[in-house]
């Protein structure tokens, strides 16, 4: 079983969970974004971000959680010199549900439901640094800027089957913080998994330090395996925390015990509780954009599009985008289509996708062709490499392409008034028509479907 | 029954030294002892009741920059120096 | 001269009668003539040059402030950028924070002169100002005498006419009790009433700013100036901002209970009560007494929940960002903070111990929650006692200020001094102490409490029990 601990910054937010310092703190000097209340200098006091508050329960509203009635704030305490106050202004569920979401749920492609056990609105803590390399560095460097950078801590239950899964978990959820507007997945430590992975009903095992959803798919993969082999010769599985080495692609026990952590949860005065009243909810709940959920069911009901297209669609937001921009009525299935093979098939990464310059009118030219049978499959998809490629205009590469049937027929008879030796040849050896399919492609430059020069040789040979 | 074993357990994790000369075991425990007085408050159903706010009253998310604040040992490039993590 | 209140010396300064740079002159030289009462941990050397300056201003016949000229002094746990703030701590020797307190720009801005920061127990934790790490305050009244505490500094500066209104701060009757033993009156706000941004932390959830004045109006006066809503301090945002120099409508015949709980065992004492009971029915109040049960477990209550939240509001002070110096060669991290921390004094290293056990995995339940219902259900108790009555009064203290040295080695004794004042603070009520007679040649005083938000018609209703008072 396995189960996930995600951490997702709200890097949309101007300023940072409770005070106005940039929550944005990438590429600035060290210690540069910061103030008295970030670094935690006596007397001052958090100053909670409405927004944050919002964006949190937008996302809870997302995965379907309950909101809180109230939201409350806790003090998660221990030292560590990341954490300028030495506790982690956090939310705990101690006096009732008071975390921004709790008891979601989310459905998988393959049916699997995956529960959400709580949200949790709380503060990133600075950066250290190690000198001289993580294994005996003589110095440790601080680095605050990130320090009370909002995050939202989403805990789900141990409900994935297998590594796979959760990676696809992690795609879905990049996807809806996306498309709430609340946080740039892609950017450098704006997202992080943790994973928790026991067999057999053995203890649980935590793997923290895990840098990439590709990584999180691979240090599941390992602990699996490890604790399977484990298993199989009898050796108890301890209940520990591992940190996953992405030089040597193995996990490795944590130095610190998180067992023996005391973390004394209690109540943080200083913010009050904060009522989320019906009027409040209402207002966050319509300004939610359609979840990518809801209109991937949309999709699959109104255009009859398959639902494995569906999802490739809704992975990429940007094709989704286009996909928007593009359809009519008529058209959304080969849309569709279009995006998901041809394009996704010659962009074969989210980052070369969105740096294309296909664009919707494009993709609406080429699938009203299409629909009017003006075009073939293998011309479409041959015109959609271009432009996806070098950009450009429709029609410019059609000329040098497009041959629908009239004009084929035109430039068929001309090569048959040309070349009678051969076209009777043809009539009697079938195979000789190939000499006459040559010289169309060529004057076609090869931009007819060979099967419909085929066909219409054959039935102007026949005549 | 708290030890003088917990209180030491407790002042570790408080990150204190109690070698010094002051009694805190006899003292700490005493203090406790006191607060076992709560046991006889008939309190249990009692709902806890806290300060509250209204979303409207919280900080808008505007972004003001502080002149930045200079802390102890910090190296030239801005950097913390703080004692090696163990 | 330096025995009038802010009210009469702010008119003397503005209208010519005397000057700001005399006013402040005198005060710096009557600090110097009571230092061996040791109120002040640090004086401001500027605080001249900043009266001129307002004299100047008079002069020119431009607008000052409505404290201008006033020496105030400020408890050393609340941050002023231009001078030390230490908490009385070794571990803050030299502290010196980058911003000012809320009420710090308050006061600056109605032109008060801060004449110097106050000292107090350590971190605010005790009740006789003797766990100053820069040892303690006397009692204005008897060197022999704890002043009171943890605001001890403050109210014998008040006492010695070397400030004329000082800001203390009250957690559990820090500001009450030092009035109390140094004859003062000394005034904790609804909980909000001040912002606590700059207020250094000792236990958030009850704790307020509170001043400290010769009369009750010097009071008001100071909360027209300092209190109201801060953008710096969300427990604030609930409140509308109460106006103290107004006058108030109140209850014809209002109805005062006299708490049984709070009743001393000392008879002097509780004689002190009956007198001033006596003056307000004589002025028409209907007075009886009443009982609030959660009294008996109050002081249970608050030392479960200062101690937690001492632990965790403390445990910034790790020496890594600011602090004094101390080498960190050779160290490693936990065991340099080990170290670091020993700078605390035992009083505050054995609240620290006590608030690292309350909340810990093993007695979250068994502790803190039961004090957090305590206080739920107190505040429900004594809501309800509002519906009924306009003001509670009790002593403010249930013992006379005791000796130097007497009660320092035994916190749970000490404990018990804080019988009255807490309640206050754990319902976030406004309560006033007001020196009301004296046993043995010390100061005794009476406190009053009222309704959450009912600040002003405290002040105004308890100046029946000023000296002098006539109607």
């Amino acid at each position: 079983m396995i189960g996930l601990e995600i951490h997702c910054q709200l890097t949309r937010l101007h300023s940072k969970l409770f005070c106005p310092c940039k929550a944005d703190y990438r590429g600035m000097e060290p210690n540069s974004n910061t103030c008295p209340v970030c670094l935690g200098l006596p007397g001052t006091l958090p100053l909670l971000n409405s927004r944050a508050v919002r964006q949190g329960a937008a996302l809870a509203i997302s995965l379907n959680c309950t909101p809180p009635e109230r939201l409350a704030f806790f003090r998660k305490n221990y030292f560590y010199p990341d954490l300028p106050k030495n506790y982690q202004i956090t939310q705990f569920d101690a006096y009732g549900d008071t975390s921004i979401g709790s008891n979601g749920i989310i459905r998988m492609d393959d049916g699997a439901e995956i529960r959400i056990r709580r949200i949790q609105l709380e503060e990133d803590p600075g950066r250290l640094i190690y000198e001289g390399g993580s294994d005996g560095h003589q110095n440790t460097l601080v680095d605050y800027n990130r320090a009370g950078v909002p995050l939202l801590e989403i805990v789900t239950e141990p409900d994935f089957d297998s590594p796979r899964q959760a990676r696809t978990f992690m795609n879905i959820l990049a996807d809806t913080v996306k498309n709430l507007g609340i946080a740039d997945p892609h950017l450098d430590g704006a997202m992080r998994a943790d994973g928790n992975v026991s067999v057999h009903g053995g203890s649980k095992v935590e793997i923290k330090n895990i840098n990439s959803f590709h990584d999180l798919e691979k240090a599941l993969h390992y602990e699996m395996t490890r604790q399977n082999s484990l298993h199989e010769n009898n050796i108890t599985i301890q209940q520990e925390t591992r940190h996953w080495d992405d030089r040597r692609r193995i996990t490795i026990p944590s130095r610190t015990k998180e067992a023996e952590l005391d973390y004394r949860y209690f109540l943080e005065a200083d913010i009050p509780w904060v009522v989320l009243d019906i009027d409040a909810m209402q207002e966050i709940a319509n300004s939610i954009p359609e979840s990518t959920t809801a209109r991937r069911d949309r999709y699959i009901k109104q255009y009859g599009i398959k639902p494995q297209v569906a999802s490739a669609l809704m992975a990429d937001t940007h094709c989704c985008h286009l996909f928007e921009e593009a359809l009519t009525p008529d058209t959304a299935l080969i849309i569709a289509n279009i995006l998901t093979t041809d394009f996704m098939g010659v962009m074969d990464t989210r980052e070369k996708r969105a740096a294309s310059q296909l664009n919707a009118e494009h993709l609406s030219r080429l699938a009203a062709l299409l629909n009017d049978n003006k075009i073939t499959r293998a011309v479409a998809k041959d015109v959609l490499y271009k432009i996806a490629k070098k950009g450009g205009d429709i029609e410019d590469v059609l000329d040098a392409k497009i041959f629908d049937s009239s004009k084929l027929y035109e430039i068929i008879s001309d090569v048959l008034k040309r070349e009678p030796t051969a076209a009777a040849e043809a009539r009697i050896n079938p195979p000789a028509i190939n000499y006459l399919v040559g010289i169309v492609m060529r004057e076609t430059r090869g931009g007819a479907n060979p099967q419909d020069v085929l066909g219409i040789l054959g039935e102007l040979l026949n005549r | 029954m708290i030890t003088e074993d917990d209180i030491r357990h407790v002042a570790a994790m408080m990150r204190l030294d109690i070698s010094d000369k002051d009694d805190y075991a006899e003292k700490v425990k005493g203090m406790l002892e006191y607060f076992d007085v709560l046991d006889s408050a008939d309190i249990l159903e009692e709902d806890i009741l806290v300060q509250e706010i209204n979303i409207s009253n919280l900080r808008d998310d505007e972004h003001v920059s502080h002149s930045s604040i200079q802390c102890k040992s910090q190296n030239k490039r801005g950097h913390l120096r703080v004692p090696r993590l163990g | 001269m330096l025995e009038q209140t802010a009210t009469s010396l702010v008119d003397m300064i503005s209208s010519g009668e005397t000057t700001a740079e005399y006013v402040i002159e005198q005060t710096i030289k009557q600090i110097e003539d009571t230092s061996q009462i040791h109120a002040f941990l640090h004086v401001n050397k500027g605080a001249v040059q900043q009266a001129k300056e307002i004299d100047r201003r008079i002069k020119e016949g431009r607008r000052v402030g409505r404290l201008a000229g006033i020496p105030v002094s400020i408890k050393d746990n609340i941050c002023t950028k231009q001078y030390p703030t230490t908490c009385a701590s070794r571990m803050l020797d030299g502290y010196t924070p980058p911003y000012d307190a809320t009420v710090i720009r308050r006061l600056l801005d109605e032109d008060a002169i801060i004449i110097g920061k106050t000292n107090m127990d350590e971190f605010a934790m005790g009740l006789s100002t003797e766990f100053s790490a820069y040892g303690p305050t006397l009692n204005p009244h008897n060197p022999d005498i704890v002043p009171g505490g943890s605001s001890g500094g403050s109210a014998a500066s008040v006492a010695t006419h070397t400030s004329t209104i000082s800001l203390g701060s009250d957690t559990g009757g820090s500001v009450r009790n030092p009035a109390s033993f140094c004859g003062v009156v000394g005034f904790k706000p609804t909980y909000g009433m001040i912002s606590r941004y700059g207020l250094i932390s000792y236990a958030n959830s009850i704790e307020q700013i509170g001043p400290m004045a010769k009369s009750i109006s010097d009071i008001s006066l100071c909360m027209s100036v300092i209190a109201g809503p801060d953008r710096n301090d969300n427990t604030t945002a609930g409140l509308t901002s109460v106006l103290f120099t107004d006058t108030h409508d109140v209850a014809k015949n209002p109805k005062v209970g006299i708490v049984r709980q709070m009743a001393s065992n000392d008879n002097r004492i509780q004689n002190v009560l009956d007198k001033a009971v006596e003056r307000l029915s004589a002025h028409g109040c209907t007075c009886e007494e009443v009982s609030l049960e959660m009294v008996d477990y109050s002081v249970a209550a608050y030392y479960t929940i200062t101690s937690t939240e001492a632990a965790s509001n403390l445990a910034r002070y790790d020496n890594i960002r600011y602090g004094y110096n101390m080498d960190h060669t050779g160290y490693e991290y936990h065991q340099y903070i080990t170290k670091a921390r020993a700078m605390f004094g035992a009083e505050v290293k054995r609240r620290i111990i006590a608030g690292g056990f309350v909340p810990s995995a093993g007695y979250a339940g068994r502790y803190f929650l039961k004090a957090l219902k305590v206080k739920s259900r107190l505040t429900r108790e004594i809501d309800k006692m509002f519906e009924s009555y306009d003001y509670l009064i009790s002593v403010t203290v249930p013992i006379l200020p005791f000796r130097m040295g007497e009660k320092v080695d035994d916190p749970v004794s000490m404990f018990l001094v804080d019988m009255n004042t807490v309640t206050a603070n754990l319902t976030g009520k406004p309560a006033i102490s007001i020196p009301y007679g004296m046993v043995d040649g010390l100061p005794v005083g009476v406190q009053m409490m009222a309704n959450t938000t009912e600040d002003a018609k405290l002040l105004q209703f308890a100046q029946i029990l000023e000296e002098g008072h006539t109607q």
